[in-house]
């Protein structure tokens, strides 16, 4: 009875080398499909938080200007997410290149030691604002310059003070790469690769300078093109002078 | 004979291959499940949100109207694009029926910043659909002001100068992809006139997703364009005429003809729809007939007060 008994364990022990290889190798590919597919599902997810923030903030913008007939400047590295300087005006702060003032804005989100509004990859949004005057004051970050502009309307023209977006850095030639030319605000996230540019067109974005610990543009062309995983992966939008200025005549501030 | 049979029942190997199917297949089936239910939340919300832009859009383009194309008035739209070919531009001159077409995606100005009205749907084939009110047309001749209504109707309101819709998924009896207006929008919208948001007799039938512009809408932006012209006419009287406004209506529209305002002022009668009052010589307000804001011009100050928000009644 015993020798049956151990004869039978020998034969339940377990699989054979090529039963376990088969599994494993299922298991492999299960594992390996699940993985990638759950790692493009969160990138994808982030591509959409990551818009939809910036939506947020598009809308803030309008709030702000709707309230207070003006918009924002940005906010540096070193200024907590409040706009500098605070009150609008001129934009000192690298040429009206910074950070969104996500403190200005009444804005919740993550944000860095710096306060800084961060995107889902944990990078700040960068933000410009024009500095295009209009009657002597700057035409979009001050009231006085937002009544000028509606009064006025030719001085909304494009300038070296005006920022425009392109389909590529070259923005040449014109006006077929030329998207907008007097575009009052862009707002950038800079994607997964934010800590390396891939290409030109990620560079004319937000990588010019060094200020800080942070890399910014300087530079008043922006590029907006389709999504490419190896070479541009940022995620920008702008503002509409025309939108901009009918939003405040609908809410009091104009004319 | 059990030692003969039991390692053979035992193995477990097919039902181990066979569970590592139904985890794969249970597992591809959540993931598509929860991405289908993210992605149709996503599409609705960015339908809506997108739809609302684009409006915003069309409002600032009518509002900018007479800036953009010197000579015409405040408060025209763009006409739709019926060929939808590759520029995405308007189709002019409008149509002269009342068909909708496809909303234009972009239209370039002379001051550089083109109206970037929507991209949404390119891909699938759903960009959004636009009507417009005959004399709010961009090609229209018609004279255009504050008296001027909308001949559109949603649900029975009238009043209405401009439509836009989101004409979702293809349903029974529509074909596309082509040009045609109810191969894309259902019940009466496909027709042009009287619009509507659902379809109550046939509810499967219908899912055109639909946002009005009203002509308050429209005249709150076009009668603050209009005033900022006064405003300009009035500054200038002012210190030519002993530090005064004109003291009554007829020296205001005397006033008028003597500046000259814009042609598109008078080519669309708008100093026959402007009520002015005399406060006193530093301040008078200005109203328009069909709208109830009154705006108070006061000489030396950078804004104009208004009464209320919107022209609506």
């Amino acid at each position: 009875m015993k020798k049956l008994s151990n004869t039978r364990t020998m034969h339940i022990a377990g699989f054979t080398l090529i039963e376990t290889a088969v599994v494993l190798m299922i298991l492999g590919l299960v594992l390996g499909g699940l993985i990638t597919a759950i790692g493009q599902i969160t990138q994808n997810k982030r591509r959409s938080d990551a818009q939809a923030l910036i939506n947020r903030v598009e809308e803030a913008l309008y709030g702000f200007a709707q309230a207070n007939g003006r918009l924002p400047c940005p906010a540096s590295d070193i200024s907590n997410g409040v706009e500098a300087p605070a009150g609008g005006g001129v934009c000192a702060f690298n040429g009206g290149h910074g950070f969104v003032p996500a403190v200005t804005l009444g804005l919740q989100g993550r944000v860095n030691a710096d306060g800084l509004l961060l995107d889902p990859w944990m990078n700040p949004l960068r933000y410009s604002v024009s500095q295009l005057e209009s009657g002597g004051n700057r035409a979009f970050t001050s009231l006085a310059g937002m009544q000028s502009l509606f009064a006025n309307p030719a001085t909304l023209v494009a300038g070296p003070t005006s920022l425009r977006v392109c389909n590529d850095a070259t923005c040449a030639p014109l006006p077929a790469r030329e998207l907008a030319n007097t575009v009052p605000t862009v707002v950038i996230s800079m994607g997964a690769n934010w800590s390396a540019f891939t290409s030109a067109d990620e560079v004319a974005n937000a990588g010019n300078v060094t200020i800080g610990v942070y890399r910014l543009t300087n530079t008043n062309t922006f590029v907006s093109r389709e999504y490419n995983d190896t070479n541009y992966d940022d995620i920008i939008n702008w503002l509409s002078p025309h939108v901009l200025v009918s939003r405040l005549v609908s809410a009091g501030q104009l004319p | 004979m059990m030692r003969g049979t039991l390692p053979q029942q035992q193995l477990g190997a097919a039902v181990l291959i066979l569970f590592l199917i139904l985890f794969t297949t249970t597992a591809a089936v959540l993931l598509r499940a929860v991405n289908n239910a993210n992605f149709g939340l996503n599409a609705a919300n960015n339908t809506q949100r997108e739809m609302v832009a684009a409006k915003q859009t069309l409002l600032a383009f009518a509002m900018s109207y007479s800036e953009n194309f010197p000579g015409s008035p405040p408060g025209r739209f763009p006409c739709p694009d019926t060929d939808n070919d590759a520029d995405g531009l308007p189709n002019t001159p409008c149509s002269a029926s009342n068909l909708p077409g496809r909303l234009p995606r972009r239209m370039d100005t002379g001051s550089g910043a083109p109206f970037m009205f929507s991209d949404h749907g390119i891909l699938n084939d759903q960009r959004f659909w636009l009507a417009v009110s005959p004399v709010f047309r961009q090609s229209s001749a018609a004279v255009l002001n504050s008296n001027s209504a909308g001949s559109l109707t949603l649900d029975g309101q009238n009043d209405i100068v401009a439509i836009l819709i989101a004409p979702g998924d293809v349903i029974s009896g529509q074909t596309r992809q082509n040009n045609t207006a109810a191969n894309y929008l259902e019940h009466t919208n496909a027709a042009g006139t009287a619009f509507a948001s659902s379809w109550a007799a046939n509810p499967t039938l219908f899912n055109d997703r639909v946002l009005p512009i009203y002509r308050h809408e429209v005249m709150t932006l076009a009668t603050a364009r209009v005033t900022q012209v006064v405003r300009g006419i009035l500054t200038t009287y002012h210190p030519a005429n002993g530090n005064t406004y004109p003291v009554d209506e007829p020296a205001f529209l005397a006033a008028l003809t003597a500046a000259p305002p814009p042609v598109w002022f008078s080519a669309n009668n708008w100093g026959t729809v402007i009520n002015y009052a005399f406060i006193n010589a530093n301040s008078v307000t200005v109203s328009f007939d069909s709208c109830a804001i009154t705006y108070t011009v006061t000489f030396g100050q950078p804004d104009i007060a208004r009464s209320q928000a919107s022209c609506e009644v």
